[in-house]
């Protein structure tokens, strides 16, 4: 059960880990925590017209 | 250096006015940081460093530096884009003219040549009348090509040129344009326009989150034949004062092959929207039956749902941290530059739940979407 718990708690954090990768100005990890920076979008913007992948 | 600063959770979230960035942070760096910026000597952070969080020297050292990068992006981001800029443009006699009608408004809209009208108009048929006369109203939207760019203007005033390479951007700031004109206000009256699609069931909505291609639209319209209605696609709009999501007439756009397995599950699809297809994207429009004849609609937002389809796996809804949500939400939202807007946005988002629901059954996703509906999850 523990393993499962932290196998999905490492899933998590992963998945997080990409977001940042992919949309984060700025992110690290330091003695005092972590920070990431974000900036929003510029403009209103619709969908691109050819749909990429998954979440 | 103008910033807000709100708790989420157990992070600080905080919003820097000049560039329009927002900084999720750790309380212990936070503290630091924000010394930092308010010009406390170095020395004395050191110091604040080992005396409150128990710091050697290096470790205060890395902080310090990283306190120094990220002061040194906020100053030097959001750089002066040069824009191209058009004067007056004025319409030809063998322009496309059309009428756009909703909420008791009507807007002239005006296609320089056909591959423009192709771009923007299939999503707004269903609301459309073609005219022959420049009959006058009172907002008329210009869409032309020149010289290669596509220039967006509402009522003699330019608002843009986009290349063919960025006409996702040209087609958010037409359906901003028009929302604006639909329901006379402008962009300052907007807390944030969220890449969603949202349904709703009396007076609360769910708004579905997730990359293009992750099933919101499909979601959306699945839930439209099991006693939801969809109050929007792809561009949700919140209102700065009321928070509540607003309905836009944008018809929900969805790829031919996800339809056509749609239909075979759920046979009522075809007699309840009327299709039309795009060559060009292989996409198919679904148009909400008399959408003209409505009037503006607004719900309270019950929750956001980040959303993910996949053809296997679990089919299941959970809630996720708000901090987590807000790391996928900022960098795909245009949310509101003005100072007060952020702060009112950042409050929505702190009080709403959000959740992840996966999904690879149909009747999974309405059933879970009941769950949440009836406050069971």
């Amino acid at each position: 059960m523990m393993r499962k718990n932290k196998k999905k708690e490492l899933q998590r954090e992963l998945s997080r880990r990409a977001c940042m990768k992919k949309f984060a100005k700025y992110t690290a990890v330091t003695a005092l925590g972590t920070f990431v920076l974000l900036s929003p979008k510029k403009a209103q913007a619709s969908s691109p017209a050819n749909p990429g992948g998954g979440f | 250096m103008e910033f807000i600063v709100k708790s989420i959770e157990s992070k600080k979230v905080i919003w820097f006015q000049g560039a329009n960035q927002y900084l999720i942070v750790d309380i212990p760096f936070y503290e630091v940081f924000i010394r930092f910026i308010n010009g406390v000597e170095i020395d004395k952070l050191m110091l604040f460093c080992k005396d409150k969080y128990g710091l050697s020297p290096d470790d205060a050292k890395e902080i310090l530096y990283c306190s120094k990068q990220l002061k040194l992006r906020l100053q030097n981001s959001n750089p002066k884009i040069q824009q191209k800029e058009y004067s007056k443009i004025s319409s030809e006699s063998d322009w496309l003219i059309y009428r756009y009608s909703f909420n008791f408004k009507e807007v002239n809209v005006q296609f320089s040549n056909n591959k423009l009208r192709e771009i923007i108009h299939p999503k707004y048929i269903h609301i459309s009348d073609k005219i022959d006369d420049n009959r006058t109203c009172e907002n008329t939207i210009i869409v032309a090509e020149i010289e290669g760019w596509v220039t967006l203007s509402l009522n003699d005033k330019f608002i843009g040129a986009w290349t063919f390479d960025e006409i996702h951007l040209l087609q958010g700031k037409f359906s901003m344009v028009l929302l604006n004109c639909f329901n006379d206000v402008s962009d300052e009256n907007w807390l944030a326009v969220l890449h969603a699609s949202a349904i709703y069931k009396r007076d609360e909505s769910i708004v579905f989150l997730g990359e293009s291609g992750s099933g919101k639209s499909i979601a959306s319209a699945l839930l439209s034949v099991h006693g939801y209605k969809i109050l929007v696609d792809d561009f949700v709009p919140i209102d700065a004062i009321t928070k509540k999501v607003f309905s836009f007439p944008a018809a929900t756009s969805i790829k031919e092959p996800m339809l056509k397995e749609m239909e075979a599950i759920f046979p009522q699809l075809g007699y309840t929207l009327v299709r039309f297809k795009d060559p060009k994207t292989k996409f198919k429009y679904l148009y909400p039956m008399g959408w003209s004849s409505f009037n503006s609609i607004q719900k309270v937002c019950k929750a956001l749902v980040f959303i993910k389809y996949s053809r296997s796996g679990e089919n299941k809804i959970s809630k996720i941290s708000k901090i987590n949500a807000l790391e996928y939400l900022i960098p795909d939202s245009w949310i509101s530059p003005k100072q007060e807007n952020v702060s009112v946005f950042l409050d929505w988002i702190s009080t709403l739940p959000c959740y992840v629901l996966s999904y690879s059954d149909n009747e999974q996703l309405i059933l879970l979407i009941g769950k949440l509906n009836r406050n069971e999850v």
